[in-house]
């Protein structure tokens, strides 16, 4: 099965929002992780990534997901994730506490009203 | 010899005796002889010509200027090894031309002796028999290929699916020595599936093992893809279709659920299986009539669902094992369907079995495909899995292990932890323990007194994790274990994750 990422063309209120499909593990991550490095303009506030479509994701994908926030957060980017409560990966997430690299949102919407408050009110 | 027409046979006459060849002229390149014949002096000539111009024969006088004996014979042997070479001989020097026979002379002709016809008849009975002789080397060539074709076209493993028995065979057909077109295959599926095909191309040789890789080919997109069995015969057909030419073929696909122990299938004028579930009698499943893909109008095909049941055997067959001259189809089904009921359990000997039993007297005019399935038991437990130490088998580890834990009765929470901790112990061992190069890890699980042991071991060197990257994995297996050993030694490493079922882990 192929894990790929799917951008919404337009970005909402300056943010890129896209959606990861498919299980994320040691033989897609790199392909995933090339995606998104190709995918995000400098010009982007931040990029909301929805999880809601992966059933699985192990060590490698995490390590992609770490490395994405650290890039982003050089560039001055915000990196938000939408996992939803119950979600099968919400226990490895928690495990490897991503949230500290990227806060974990239960639905777009909230990860989307919270990025923009980040904005009015940068901490 | 500026006579010469385009349909005359070169013949080159090496003889360093003008004389002799003028004669020769006379005798034989007269124009509407159909004999262009050339004369060289000398070897060195000859060998000019040959390479230049080539020739349809030689005729080699053993006694020139620049070659003596034999040594002429030879040079020109390995010079055009296909141009067939008449030596002439003096007639008193027999033990000669039987040396140049052992050489590779066609024929000798005494010089005394050979008149216009029968240095004709000589010359024709050589050329005819190279050109014989290079149209079977051109045919062997032909056959080789197409059997090597066919061999690789066929997958030369059974893939591993746990739930699930496979075993096939590929029998080629014996007589006439011709490849045929028959083909089986087995795949993963992306809904944790197993896709299982066989097919048989009307036809034989090349052609046909050619159209067989292309149909076998469409067959296994179209399955990957996920589309239902009717819709794969459906599109496979209408592919057969856009090919050129008048290709047909039978088709019978079958989408394995191995959790469920369920087939759904669809077929194209194939062979139907034959079913042996434990506790009853073998028996053909009954199909709706189909027709062959790539005949007649493009149609839908439809599916059948059948329950297998744990233990259940299916076999799959082309017609070359159950049909040949002299015998009905359904007296080869007959024999077919007592086999499976009197043969062995284990899929590789009921292969075996089937082939000596069923295989009918006449046999070997078609070639024989043969796929025994057979569903797991129950509770399959220990089991054991060795997959390649690649990352493209990590999915499939992970669909083998979670199934054996929900069977196991693990409840989806469970199953789902213990499958991340598993996969972590299996990156492991594909990532750091291995170098380049063909390897292959081991898993076992073992389920004693509610606990759940799963062993991962490979036969690399086990690299301690390195910084916060790799350390990942390793909380993530002590995190989801109860317990979590790791021993690594000179013989590879072995990682064992235990976790006792129906209690709350994390």
């Amino acid at each position: 099965m192929i894990t790929a990422a799917t951008f919404t063309p337009a970005t909402n209120a300056g943010f890129l929002i896209g959606e990861i499909r498919g299980e994320i593990d040691m033989a897609t991550a790199r392909g995933l992780r090339d995606q998104l490095a190709a995918s995000v303009p400098n010009t982007a506030k931040g990029v909301l990534l929805d999880l809601s479509p992966v059933p699985y994701i192990d060590s490698a994908g995490i390590r992609l997901l770490f490395g994405l926030a650290e890039d982003l957060q050089t560039r001055r980017q915000q990196l938000r994730l939408v996992v939803p409560e119950g979600a099968p990966i919400q226990t490895v997430l928690r495990l490897v506490d991503l949230h500290a690299a990227a806060p974990i949102h239960p639905s777009i919407d909230e990860a989307l009203a919270a990025a923009e408050a980040c904005i009015l009110d940068p901490l | 010899m500026g006579s010469a027409e385009a349909t005359d046979q070169r013949v080159l006459l090496v003889e360093d005796s003008r004389l002799y060849a003028e004669l020769m002229q006379d005798m034989i390149g007269s124009p509407g002889s159909g004999i262009d014949l050339v004369h060289c002096g000398e070897l060195w000539d000859a060998a000019e010509v040959l390479l230049t111009d080539g020739a349809a024969c030689v005729l080699l006088d053993l006694t020139l200027p620049d070659a003596s004996g034999l040594e002429g014979l030879k040079q020109l042997r390995k010079l055009a090894p296909d141009v067939p070479i008449v030596v002439l001989t003096a007639l008193a020097d027999e033990e000669q031309a039987i040396a140049a026979l052992k050489a590779g002379a066609q024929d000798y002709l005494p010089k005394e002796r050979a008149d216009s016809d029968l240095i004709c008849r000589s010359v024709r009975y050589a050329v005819e028999r190279a050109e014989l002789t290079r149209a079977e080397m051109a045919l062997d060539r032909a056959e080789t290929l197409a059997g090597h074709l066919q061999r690789t076209l066929l997958p030369d493993s059974l893939p591993s699916i746990f739930g699930v028995g496979l075993a096939a065979r590929y029998v080629p057909r014996a007589v006439g020595a011709s490849v045929g077109g028959d083909w089986y295959d087995v795949m993963h599926l992306p809904d944790g599936g197993v896709g299982v095909a066989i097919g048989d191309v009307v036809g034989h040789g090349s052609q046909a093992a050619a159209l067989m890789g292309q149909l076998r080919t469409a067959l296994r997109a179209y399955a990957l893809a996920g589309y239902p069995p009717g819709e794969v015969l459906t599109k496979t057909d209408a592919y057969t279709r856009s090919l050129n030419g008048d290709a047909m073929a039978t088709a019978l696909y079958l989408a394995v659920d191995p959790e469920e122990r369920a087939v759904r299938m669809a077929c194209a004028g194939h062979v139907p299986p034959v079913v042996l579930r434990p506790g009853s009698g073998a028996s053909e499943i009954e199909l709706p009539p189909s027709s062959p893909l790539g005949v007649g109008s493009p149609r839908a095909y439809s599916e059948t669902n059948i329950a297998g049941g744990p233990g259940a055997t299916l076999v799959l067959c082309t017609d070359g094992l159950i049909e040949s001259r002299g015998w009905e189809i359904q007296g080869g089904l007959d024999r077919l369907t007592r086999a499976v009921d009197s043969g062995p359990r284990d899929p590789e000997q009921l292969c075996d079995h089937i082939l000596t039993a069923v295989t009918p007297a006449g046999a070997g005019e078609d070639d024989i495909a043969l796929v025994v399935m057979q569903f797991a038991e129950l509770v399959d437990n220990p089991f054991h899995v060795s997959l390649p130490a690649s990352p493209v088998s990590l999915s499939e580890l992970r669909a083998t292990v979670g199934r054996w834990l929900r069977q196991n009765g693990a409840t989806q929470t469970e199953s789902y932890e213990l499958t991340v901790a598993v996969g972590e112990a299996a990156a492991n061992a594909i990532e750091h323990a291995y170098p380049l190069g063909d390897a292959e890890f081991d898993t076992r699980a073992e389920l004693v007194g509610g606990r759940v042991c799963v062993t991962v071991s490979d036969r690399g060197r086990w690299r301690p994790p390195r910084g916060q990257e790799t350390g990942r994995g390793l909380v993530l297996m002590e995190a989801l274990a109860d317990e979590l050993d790791i021993v690594s030694g000179e013989h590879g490493t072995v990682v064992k994750l235990y976790r006792a079922l129906g209690t709350q882990g994390t």
